[in-house]
Formats: C-alpha cells, structure tokens, sequence
C-alpha cells in the first residue's frame, strides 16, 4: 500500500504520473496544427479525482480552470459518464478562462472502477466572435468573444457523436485546424490512459489510488513546511494597469496576504469592480495565477495539484475584475490582469521576505496582422520575449518562467507563409530595469507587409511597467510604432497600413536589488554586448576607459 | 386505386395538419416573434428514402417556404441512415439549407414500418442567437461567424431522450435564455401535435392509401402548373433589379434574371448578378429559391403549393454571387435585403409575360431595434420593432395596396403598439398614413407611413439602437404604368438640432430622450393612374390620403364640392395623357 508507510512506492508512482501528464503534452503538441499549440505550447494535461480535485498537472496556469470545469463536469453529468465518454467544453462560465481555451476530459476506468479523469486543455485560434482569435476589445459580452461550448459529450462511449463535433467545430474559422487540434487532444487523452492501465496493472488499482493522494499530499506537505516560516499577519500587495481598452483607466487590484496558524488566505475582496472592457479574470483563472509566486517560493519543482490550495485559500468578491459576474467578457483576462494578479501577490509576498521572490509579471501587448479578403490573421507579439526580473543572484533572462512555455515563431517560416517581412528582431537596449541583477532584456521586432494589412492591438505597459523588487529599477515599457510614429492611445484597431513599417517594442524585466551595488564586471559586459546605450557607472572611474 | 374524392380530402387534411402545427406554436411560444409577429411556418414533408417532398405547408410567411423545405433537406441528407422513433432535429446554419441563421428549422421522423415516412417541421426566427450584438443582425458583421451561433443538423432529443448537454449548449448561446427556451419547447410541441394528427391519418384510411394519396397531390399539382406553364408564350423574359447598398461600402447591388419558357418547363437563370459582397446580404439558395416560387406561387393562386409544383422549374444559381454566396459570407438580412430584389427582379420579368398577374411582392426593409437594460422590469431585452417595414404593399389588378405586409410576409402580424410599450421601454408618438404618399396607379400602392418612437424611462446610456433600411435611393417599383413607392428614410433626433438621416444603417448607444422618425414609402401602383376609377379617387381624397391638387396632377381628376366634376375629369386626363404622350 502506497500509504504513509511505504512512501517509496508513492513517489514512484508521483514520479510517473509526472512523467504521464508530459507524454499526453508531447502527443500533443506533436500531433497539433495550430501555433498556439504547438509553439506557444499554451496547453495542460493533467490527472483529475472527484470535485475537480488535480493530482498532477504540467501548466500551473491552467491549474485553476482545469480543477474547476471538471468540478463542473462531474457536476453536470454526475452518474452520466460512462467509460469511453469525452466532455467537451471551453465555457469561461462553466469554470474556464476564456472562450480560445477548450478542455477535453474522459474518465478513467480500470477494472469497472473509476480511477479519476484525464484531462487536456489547449489554446484553439479561434471559435467565432466579432474578430479571428477572439480578442475583441470592444466586447460587451462573452458572446462578442466567441461561441459558448458548454460541457457537451463529444464521444459517448466510445462513439463519436457527429452532430455535436460538427456544431463546434464548424463555430471557428479555421475549421480544419480545430478539428486536427480536437483529435490531437483525443490522441493525448488516450495516451495517457495507456498509462495509467500500464501503472494500474503493475502496481494494483488500489496501489493507483493511493499514488495519487500521496502526490496531493506531497504538494500540500511542502507548502505547509514552507508556511511555517510564514509571519503571521497581514501583507498587502497591490499592482495597477494602464487601461481596460474601454472607459476605465488605472485600474487597481488589490490583495491582503493573510498569515494566521499555519494557514493563509490571499483575499482579492478589494479589488476593482469588473469592467466593461475584457480584461476580466475569471475566478479560475485567478485562481492560476494567484498560485503562480506561491509556486515559484517552493522551488517550481512540486507536482502541480490541488493539494496547494489545501491551506491557502484564494478570496475573491463576485463582481470584481478577479471574479467577473456572467456575461461580462473575459477574452484577455489570462494576460490582463491575470500578470497584475501575479504582480500584487509577488508585492504581499515581498513585504514577508524582501529577498526571495523576483518579478514575475511582464505587460503585454497584443499586435494582431489581418487580412480580412483571405480570412487570415497572424499574431506579430509571438516574436517578442521579455519582463523577467532579475532575482538574488541572478540576471533575469526572457519571459518569466511560468510565462515562457512559448517559442519564437520562425522567422523564414513566418515570411513563407504570410505577407510579412521581418525586418528586425533583436534585444531591445536599455530595455531591462536596473538593479544588483538587472532584469531581463526586451526584444524590438520591425515588420514590414506585402499586402494591404490592418493591424489590430491592445497595448499594456505603456506606463506601468513590471514592478520591480528589492529596490531593483522597474522594467521598459512597451511600445508600438507606425511609420516611426508613435501609438499613444492603448487600442489600436482596424488600422490600415501598405508600405508602413511596423515597429513593435516589449519592455524587459525589473531589476532586483539596488543597482548601486551592482558589480562593474556585469555593467561592462552589457556595454560591450550593445544592450546598454548610457554608461550608469557611479564609480570613480569608467570601466571602459 | 384510390379515388380522387379521397386525395383530396387526405390534401386538404394534410394542409390542416400544417396550419394546426402553425397555430399551435404561435399559440404557445414566448417570443413576439412567433406570437405577435408571426414569423414562422411549419410544413409536412414526405421522405421516400432518397428524395424529400413537401406535401403541405402552413398559410404563413412564404419566405420561409423554401427555406424550411431546403433545410429539411439537409437534415435528412445528414442523418440518412440514422434516424430513430423519438428524434428531434434541429438546424440553424444557413450553408445547411435555411435562409439566415436566426431561422431554426425542428422536424421529428414518425415512423411507417420501419422507416422515417413523414415529417411534421417548424420553423421560425429566434431574437437572439449568440452573435457580438444583441438580435443578430450584426451590420458589422463580414462573415457568418459574426452573426450567431452556427450548427448543422442536431439531435436535441435522441430516441425520446433529451440530449441535455447539447440542450444547454444551445441556450448558452443566446442572451434570452427563459425566451429561447420556452420557443424551443413550443417547437417540440407543434412537431408532437404534428406527429399525433398525422398518426391518426394513417390510422383511419391506412398507410398504402394516405401514401398513393400523397403520390396524386405532389402529381396534381405539378400537372395543374405545367399546363399553366404550356399557356405561356415561349421565349426569354429578363428582369433586374437594385439594392442599394450592403451596409458594408459597396452600393448597387443588381440582380439580374433571365426566365425561359419552353413548352411546359421554365428555366430560371441569374447569371449577371452581383457577385457576392462582404455584408450581410448574401442570399443562400433557400432562400433566393424561396423567392423565386414565392413568384410563381403568387401568379398561380390556386395551385396548392407543394414539392410536385417545384418540379417544372429549373434553376441556375451562380456560384459566388448574391443569390448563392460561398461559405462564410454574412447573410443576416438577406431574406429581405436582397431577398425583396430577387421578387422584384422576378416580378418585372415575369410582367413581361403575364402583366395582369404581377404586383409587389417584395419586401420594403425598415426596421428598427432596440436592447439594453428595462429599468421597470431590471431586465435585458432585444426588440426588433418591425412596424416600419409593413407598408410595402402596391397595387395589383382589382386592389389597391392595402398598407399591411407585402406578399412575402402576407401572414406576419403588425406588432400592436400597446403590447410593444408594455413589454418594452419605448413610447409611440406617432403611426401614420401620409397624404400623397401613395404610389399613383390605376390601384395605388399602400400610402407611406409615417411614425415616431421614442425611449421611455430610459436612464443613457443603457439602451442601444439599431437601424437598417433598403429603399433609400431604389424605392418599389410600380407595373404596367403605375408609379413607383415613395422610399424610406429614417431621421434621428427628429425635431432636435442634433438631426440626422440615416445612412442604411446606423448602430449605436443614444442618450435616451432621442425621438426617432422614420418613413416607410409604400409599394409601387399598378396601371396608369389615369385610368383610376375617379370615384376612388374621390374616396382617397376623403380619406385624406389623396391631396386636391394630386388629383388633378396625378390622377387628372377634378373636383367640384364635394363631387367628382366628369366632364372636366374627362377634358384634364385628355389633356394629361397627350402631354405623356408627347413626352
């Protein structure tokens, strides 16, 4: 029995269910035709129990919304899944995040016993709405973002039920890819039930069973080691972005860290009431992301599951930007403000220990190509990395980590298949905020178009920018220029451009630390490597001279 | 061999079945759609296995006569070969049969030993289906993703068994749930009255019987039409008409017509017509082909319509082009806006041939929407205030345009205007007929009609409107000599200095004390407006619909008190005629 006394036996079984969930997400993102899938590799599989309740996953982002929908599954269909069956669904209020992400979910049988669920969440390019990607910033409800796929039995034991398949997918656009898309998801399911069946047969269902609790359990033991080191008492963090691409400016969350015997509870009670633009989060999607410093303070080895929530509790107030009532939009909700979630639970967190957490958080800026006579668009901001903060010891480099499962595109495939030129793509200098480690660098991508074009975009950190830690220097803004002109308003939409070139900048990281103290070594290395124009040396003498 | 008596009882039962299936939805559905306005139909199709026949259809909106049969169609082409005792279909994409994707087509399989024999269907426009604005009829809208949600043929009940999940799939698609939901349910049930009534058919004369009646109904009326069609002189009528805009930068849409008729056969063509554009006018073959015997039905009143009367008709639809767009072009308003140009093109070529029997049978776009937050009833509502658009009746032989809807929708209800204000937040200031807005003919068409709406108790910027409307510049043409309709225009912030005209369309939030005015011109006359009888003329001037000065400009006729003066009448249309002959 793979119970308290033979933990040996639990973490093997821990250690292949890990080694499961990244089978299903190679099977994946392998067999998908989508970029968002398979270079982005916005996606997450993982092992579910009863009440949504996650033994393993391999994206912390999607924690929140994969636990909740299938809560909701299970609570839709109850008795009504059958092995065989699939649950198909991509409903921001049904427990998801926004309308692009569809999950697949299939229960788990062995034996006549049900064992748990499997399930795959992945980002499709597109399912109806006003515009292709259902970004809409001028959404007024989550029907301008695209169609609802409620939780809807997309195989029934077995068989495929084709009626409802067509419903679906014949909503996107490019319907061809979201089909290929779906059945990559089914390919992935099905591998990780050859799994399971392997792990069942050789160590016994009940052994299974129990495998599953401990790798709950081993998560919830270490956050609970960490949160005895927790001071009691209240931390408050807070973190503001530019504009809701509607009416509202600076809007604010807000979060109070809570420390009391042994628990905690991050409690967004305070926050802004929901807006009327999109950038909503949805509880589950807060969920994520609250979770993503937290994760990032055990070392970001854990296996990522429910058992972190066993005593840290995510507060929030319905009707807030961090738990929008239905059917407000939510389309950028996982960007906006899901990293300001991130930022002010890093800033609560910070007020604990000054020194263990880096900035987590880039702003980011949507810049969409279209071409509306083809039917086809291309998200230029795939090109650009950047807003990792610098940490203790440590210069920041590229996205922060639990943001930067995505790849760059490939410049010559890009340039074969669309009307685009790249012009430039490069580090962008005296983008990183300064400090003891400076954060990481941003990239500056130029483009210039074949065709007549319009450009569609939703710019954040114009002001604020990634906060920074540690009396580090916060990091470059973004920014998007047309023709060398500079966009000044936040949205940009519909914009027509022939021969203009397209400038796109995203700032880097925040620094950690003072960057008093740092080291001449690390400031001449970025002088000879061209990623610094202005000398900051204090000193008494230039180091270059 | 059964006897012709009985074939046409078991035909007349057959079209009682259809109107009980009508009534029963109006009578039970929650929108006004279907209850105030009538914007549905229902019919029995026959299915041998291999081909789909319409035996009856409700007397209701003929616009959806074709649509309903074509989506019918497409339903059993899907399913073929998987249909149980108990399914419920449902369909709404206009690329699988249909019109636009507001209208769902539900039929139900009653079975006849062993095999989906016949099908009792409804159809009707739903007010909200999912789309990026409220009512789906999105003039934003480049692509039929913009405009609902799409899905092919759907089994929302198997074998008697509700599919919940797709069930709630479905409702999560609209902003009207507890609407949606009751139109559905009352769907479900006309099919079920439906099925019950054509059960008890077979049950009293049998099924070989009510089958070889079937076999003579879709046969009579197929011979009845082809010797009409034989009267007919051979040769090539052409016919065309204009749209003026597709709400999307292109103007001047045309189609174009060309009907032949050969013996007993007519081919329809419309080759030549505009290719398909970018808005949402798009017209798919259901209902381009809804038109087209929307026109041939009209001149035959007295055929029963069913599939044996589509049979000596051939057409030929131009891929690409207005009247059968590619996939996903938008097609929201379709079903007037450019559906009412197919009629008319067809009217005026068939006037050609047969002038005695044509008139207007399109349909003059004037609509008027409104959704946002009721503050009497803390609710979300979408309207579509279809009152602007009913007046596009003209003149035919024997009738003046009698100021309801035109052919096309002949069996669509004005909504009242009591019932709008009590469920909606508007106040009516004014409903009109115009004097001197009438088409001049030998009949004139239906007097213009003015009205005046405002929001009411309405706190801004809570209520958004929309407009959209045809017949700007192209306004109804007349026949045979009779003048054509007057043409609408619509003016926000009437009576403000704020005022603007409508271009087409318009869509956006209004500060709540606008009050919005708008025209609807009326259909076209028919025959030489000097030829009118001058005692109706007289009845129109007391009416208050004909002016003193029209009757002698227009209609030549001359007044002395009260009375109409003959033998001056006789001297001014002489005079009159002369001058146009001249001319």
């Amino acid at each position: 029995m793979a119970n308290k006394s033979d933990p040996i036996l639990g973490e093997v079984i821990k250690s292949q269910l890990i080694a499961t969930v990244a089978d299903m997400g190679t099977t994946l993102s392998r067999n998908a035709v989508s970029p968002e899938i398979t270079e982005e590799r916005d996606y997450s599989n993982g092992v579910v129990l009863e009440r949504g309740e996650v033994v393993v996953m391999d994206n912390l982002l999607h924690l929140g919304a994969v636990s909740e929908t299938a809560a909701n599954i299970q609570d839709m269909f109850q008795f009504a899944i059958k092995p065989g069956d699939v649950v198909f669904t991509n409903d921001p209020y049904s427990g998801g995040s926004h309308v692009q992400d569809f999950m697949a979910i299939t229960p788990f049988f062995y034996e006549r016993d049900s064992l748990g669920y499997l399930s795959c969440r992945a980002h499709f390019p597109d399912i109806g709405g006003q515009v292709p990607g259902g970004y809409f910033p001028f959404a007024d409800d989550v029907w301008a973002e695209g169609s609802r796929i409620t939780p809807v039995k997309i195989i029934r034991e077995g068989k495929m039920a084709g009626d409802v398949v067509d419903a679906v997918v014949m909503n996107s656009r490019f319907a061809d890819a979201f089909r290929l898309n779906l059945c990559s998801m089914l390919a992935a399911l099905e591998i990780g039930k050859l799994r399971l069946e392997q792990m069942a047969r050789k160590y016994g269902k009940e052994n299974l069973r129990q495998g599953m609790l401990y790798c709950i359990r081993y998560s919830e033991a270490q956050l609970e080691s960490e949160m005895q080191k927790w001071p009691e008492g209240e931390f408050i963090g807070e973190s503001v972005l530019d504009h809701d691409a509607r009416s509202s400016s600076e809007l604010r969350l807000h979060v109070a860290l809570k420390v009391k015997a042994g628990k905690a509870v991050l409690d967004f009670s305070a926050s802004r009431e929901q807006s009327a633009g999109f950038v909503n989060s949805t509880r589950a999607n807060t969920v994520s992301c609250a979770l993503v410093p937290v994760y990032v303070l055990l070392g970001g080895k854990l296996p990522i599951n429910s058992g972190l929530l066993r005593n840290l509790e995510i507060r929030t107030r319905e009707g807030t930007v961090v738990h929008p009532v239905f059917p407000a939009p939510v389309g950028w909700g996982p960007f906006h403000v899901g990293t300001e979630i991130v930022s002010a639970v890093t800033q609560a967190i910070v007020k604990m220990f000054p020194d263990r957490l880096a900035s987590l958080a880039p702003k980011f800026l949507m810049v969409q190509a279209q071409w509306p006579e083809k039917g086809e668009v291309f998200p230029l901001h795939m090109f650009l990395q950047g807003g990792a903060g610098g940490t203790r010891g440590l210069e920041g480099w590229g996205t922060p980590g639990p943001f930067s499962r995505s790849r760059t595109p490939s410049v010559e495939l890009v340039e074969m298949e669309k009307p685009i030129r790249v012009k430039q793509l490069e580090l962008l200098p005296d983008s990183a905020g300064d400090g003891r480690w400076r954060g990481g660098f941003g990239t500056v991508a130029e483009f210039e178009f074949q065709d007549t074009t319009l450009i569609n975009a939703v710019i954040e950190g114009r002001i604020h920018t990634a906060e920074s830690v540690a009396q580090g220097e916060n990091g470059g803004c973004n920014e998007l220029s047309i023709r060398n002109e500079k966009v000044n308003g936040g949205v940009l939409w519909q914009h027509e451009v022939t021969s203009e070139t397209v400038r796109i900048r995203m700032g880097g990281g925040a620094g950690w630390g003072s960057p008093s103290e740092r080291d001449e070594g690390s400031i001449r290395s970025d002088l000879d490597n061209e990623l610094r124009s202005r000398n900051p040396w204090k000193g008494p003498a230039d180091p270059r001279s | 061999m059964v006897d012709v008596i009985t074939c046409e009882v078991i035909r007349d039962y057959m079209e009682t079945v259809a109107s009980e299936i009508f009534r029963t939805l109006i009578r039970s559905a929650m929108s006004v759609m279907f209850n105030e306005a009538h914007d549905c139909s229902a019919g029995v199709f026959y299915y041998d296995g291999e081909e789909v026949n319409l035996i009856s259809r409700a007397n209701s909106m003929p616009v959806h006569l074709y649509g309903c049969f074509s989506s019918v169609k497409e339903c059993l082409k899907y399913f073929k070969g998987d249909l149980n005792d108990g399914d419920v279909i449902l369909v709404s994409d206009p690329y699988h049969g249909g019109t636009h994707i507001c209208d769902y087509t539900m039929l139900k399989p009653v079975f006849y030993q062993g095999k989906p024999i016949f099908f009792p269907s409804v159809r009707g426009h739903f007010l909200d289906v999912g789309a990026p604005y409220p009512g789906s009829a999105n003039p934003m809208a480049t692509e039929v993703h913009q405009e609902g949600f799409r899905f092919p043929p759907l089994k929302v009940y198997e074998k008697g068994e509700l599919r919940r999940d797709v069930w709630q799939m479905l409702v999560a698609n609209t902003r009207l749930k507890h609407i949606y939901e009751g139109d559905l349910n009352a769907m479900i049930g006309s099919c079920r009255v439906g099925e019950n009534r054509l059960q008890r058919l077979v049950a009293k004369y049998g099924f070989d019987i009510v089958l070889e009646a079937v076999h003579y109904i879709l046969d009579a009326s197929e011979r009845k039409f082809r010797n009409e069609i034989s009267k007919w002189p051979d040769g090539t009528y052409s016919g065309q008409s204009v749209l003026d805009t597709d709400f999307h930068g292109q103007k001047d849409i045309n189609v174009n017509v060309k009907i032949t008729v050969q013996g007993d056969g007519i081919v329809v063509d419309f080759s030549g017509s505009h290719p398909q554009t970018q808005g949402l006018i798009n017209s798919v073959p259901g209902n381009t082909l809804s038109y087209v015997f929307m026109a041939f039905t009209a001149l035959c009143p007295d055929i029963p319509v069913n599939s044996g009367f589509f049979r000596p008709i051939r057409t030929i639809l131009p891929e690409g082009s207005v009247v059968n767009p590619h996939s996903p072009a938008p097609a929201a308003i379709a079903t007037i806006c450019i559906g009412a140009d197919i009629g008319e093109a067809m009217m005026n070529a068939l006037a050609k041939l047969a002038p005695e029997r044509v008139g207007t049978i399109s349909l003059d776009l004037c609509i008027f929407g409104a959704w946002g937050m009721d503050p009497r009833y803390q609710s979300f509502f979408v309207t579509y205030d279809y009152n602007g658009s009913p007046i596009s009746t003209g003149g035919a032989l024997g009738c003046d345009g009698w100021g309801g809807w035109a052919a096309p929708v002949s069996a669509v209800q004005m909504e009242s205007m009591e019932q709008m204000e009590t469920k909606y937040p508007l106040l009516y200031l004014q409903g009109e007929y115009v004097m001197d807005g009438a088409a001049p003919g030998k009949w004139r068409g239906a007097p213009a009609f003015h009205m005046q709406r405002t929001p009411y108790g309405v706190a801004s910027p809570v209520m958004h409107d929309i407009w959209i409307q045809k017949s700007t510049r192209y306004a109804l043409k007349g026949y045979a000599g009779g003048a054509p309709g007057r043409g609408n225009y619509s003016i926000v912030y009437f009576d403000s200095p704020k005022g603007f005209k409508v271009d087409g369309h318009f869509m956006g939030p209004l500060d709540g004390g606008e009050i919005v005015f708008f025209q609807s011109g009326g259909g076209g006359g028919w025959g030489s407006p000097l030829e009118r009888d001058p005692k109706l003329v007289l009845q129109d001037i007391q009416n208050e619909l004909v002016s003193t000065e029209a009757a002698r400009s227009e209609y030549g006729v001359v007044l002395t008190g009260d009375c109409v003066d003959e033998e001056k009448t006789a001297e001014l249309r002489n005079a009159l005629k002369n001058k146009k002959d001249i001319q």
